[in-house]
């Protein structure tokens, strides 16, 4: 149980005994650096050994813990999600437009329908890559609309209050960004913006706004949610993209 | 009081001292400068994390440049103290948290009856991982940071190895401070880090050869006053300071580049005007 001595050291008192400090500094190292390939890997296996606990933490406790670079992680302005019905749900389309409309479910659903796959960035960090969107894109959205020659940006408001945020008309006419309904080939699920919510893969999440409820026209952009509180109003994740 | 005679190895062994030096100067400014670093860096970093500290104390461009000057001040007055403080005390105490001799292992085995050095077992791992951890916090906080110019480096376990880091470290350092600030037993050795000298009956509970070597040699671990640094080390910490100023200056500059508050319509002229003003920054992002 005790370690036999090494002859060549005093076997007590400053500077005696076996390097320990160092192998311990060089595994960790090594564990550190095995971590930046697979370490997301097992930490997501980690998180669903846990989830029956931390699923009962408080959400601002959940949202310290250190969790998978990869995968969603959920992030809400309001004590509650909004619900959907698809029967009473309506997207309302007005401001600097010459026809103010409401589309139901359904309506959107017969829209000239879009599809992508598309990495999606949050600004702390987090990536899921390769999400697989369908939806319809702002210009099929907006063409019965037909929005006035001022108008240059969308207030896109979310059910959730008081979430909100905006795109000008030129970003939201990128080619891939869209109003999506379904995600993974499902429709969207209640924590991801049911029924429908914006993906503009080329920003930040906080750009995609969940459970968009109304999108209005206006001639200038005005700061989201995030961006009164010290966000960039163009998120865009390699400048280069910026229009 | 000071008197401990039991712990006088031989009747021609000086008496004693009251206080003992136990941290150099050097040692104790390492310390301070790396508190100060990990501190403002877990303050900054934890309100980039967490939305609900969102807009705390400015806006998010401010806090990430806020974040990455702390580094670069953390790192520069490390070095300085590397190049202007007590090296001959730093590189023994380097030597000291490496090695763990028997009585070491005693001590982690059972319980804390069994003699120690200046530190003790624990000590000198929780100071050689705690070094672990800012490597790693380091290496993986630079990968993010080049990350984000190139889309290559970013590494899927990054953030993992960022944010494991700063849990476990942040969990040793609780420890740390609660035997330090608040464990009466062990409070005093506050007083070893803060002014550098710890009671002599105090050391001889806890650092019992420690103590007999001290007061063997009474100028074991005192650092030496009248070292002076040499004009080669001066000049050296000179230009590392100019380095590090520098460096602070264009990551300050280059994280708040994109909150100018320019309208989203406009064709982008904004990165190469601002290209130009980082044209300090080792690696700028192409427009």
């Amino acid at each position: 149980m005790d370690r036999p001595p090494d002859p060549s050291v005093p076997a007590s008192g400053p500077g005696a005994g076996a390097p320990v400090g160092r192998r311990v500094f060089l595994s960790m190292m090594a564990a550190g650096g095995a971590s930046l390939v697979w370490g997301d890997s097992a930490l997501r296996t980690a998180g669903q050994l846990f989830r029956p606990v931390t699923d009962q933490l408080p959400a601002g406790v959940r949202a310290a813990l250190p969790a998978p670079s990869s995968g969603w992680r959920i992030y809400t302005v309001a004590s509650t999600m909004p619900t959907f019905d698809p029967a009473s749900w309506r997207l309302r389309i007005d401001g600097l437009v010459e026809n103010p409309m409401t589309l139901t479910y359904r309506q959107l659903l017969a829209l000239p329908q879009a599809r992508q796959a598309s990495d999606f960035h949050c600004v702390t960090g987090w990536t899921v890559s390769g999400v697989r969107w369908n939806g319809v894109r702002f210009s099929d959205l907006l063409a019965a609309a037909r929005p006035t020659a001022g108008a240059t940006a969308l207030n896109i408001v979310s059910a959730e209050t008081p979430y909100v945020d905006t795109l000008t008309l030129r970003q939201a006419m990128v080619a891939d960004v869209m109003l999506a309904h379904h995600m993974d080939g499902r429709p969207l699920s209640r924590p991801h913006g049911a029924p429908v919510r914006v993906v503009m893969p080329k920003m930040y999440g906080y750009k995609s706004v969940k459970w968009v409820s109304r999108i209005q026209l206006v001639d200038t952009p005005r700061p989201g949610y995030w961006e009164q509180r010290g966000y960039d109003q163009d998120a865009w994740i390699n400048p280069a993209d910026a229009v | 009081m000071p008197s401990k005679p039991a712990a006088a190895p031989a009747a021609t062994a000086p008496r004693p001292p009251l206080l003992l030096v136990r941290f150099s100067a050097t040692e104790r400014w390492l310390h301070w400068i790396h508190t100060a670093g990990f501190l403002g860096m877990l303050a900054t970093g934890l309100m980039l994390y967490l939305p609900g500290l969102t807009g705390l104390l400015g806006s998010r461009p401010t806090l990430k440049a806020a974040h990455l000057v702390i580094v670069a001040a953390w790192i520069t007055a490390l070095l300085l103290m590397l190049i202007l403080g007590n090296r001959p005390a730093l590189r023994s105490a380097l030597r000291e948290i490496d090695r763990m001799d028997h009585e070491d292992w005693q001590w982690l085995r059972r319980g804390r009856k069994a003699a120690q050095g200046r530190l003790n077992a624990g000590q000198k791992l929780h100071a050689v991982i705690q070094i672990g951890f800012a490597v790693l916090l380091l290496v993986s906080g630079t990968l993010l940071w080049l990350g984000e110019r190139d889309h290559a480096l970013r590494l899927a376990g990054t953030i993992t190895v960022h944010d494991i880091a700063t849990l476990l470290a942040v969990l040793l350092l609780v420890g740390h401070l609660w035997l330090a600030l608040i464990w009466p037993p062990t409070r005093h050795a506050m007083r070893g880090i803060t002014r550098g000298t710890v009671r002599a009956d105090w050391a001889t509970r806890h650092h019992r050869d420690w103590v007999k070597l001290a007061t063997a040699t009474t100028t074991a671990t005192t650092p030496s006053p009248g070292r002076r640094p040499g004009r080669g080390a001066v000049l050296l910490a000179v230009l590392t300071a100019a380095a590090g100023t520098a460096g602070a200056i264009a990551l300050a500059a280059d994280a708040t580049r994109g909150s100018r508050p320019g309208p989203g319509a406009s064709a982008a002229p904004a990165p190469t005007a601002a290209a130009a003003q980082t044209s300090t920054s080792t690696s700028s992002s192409t427009p």
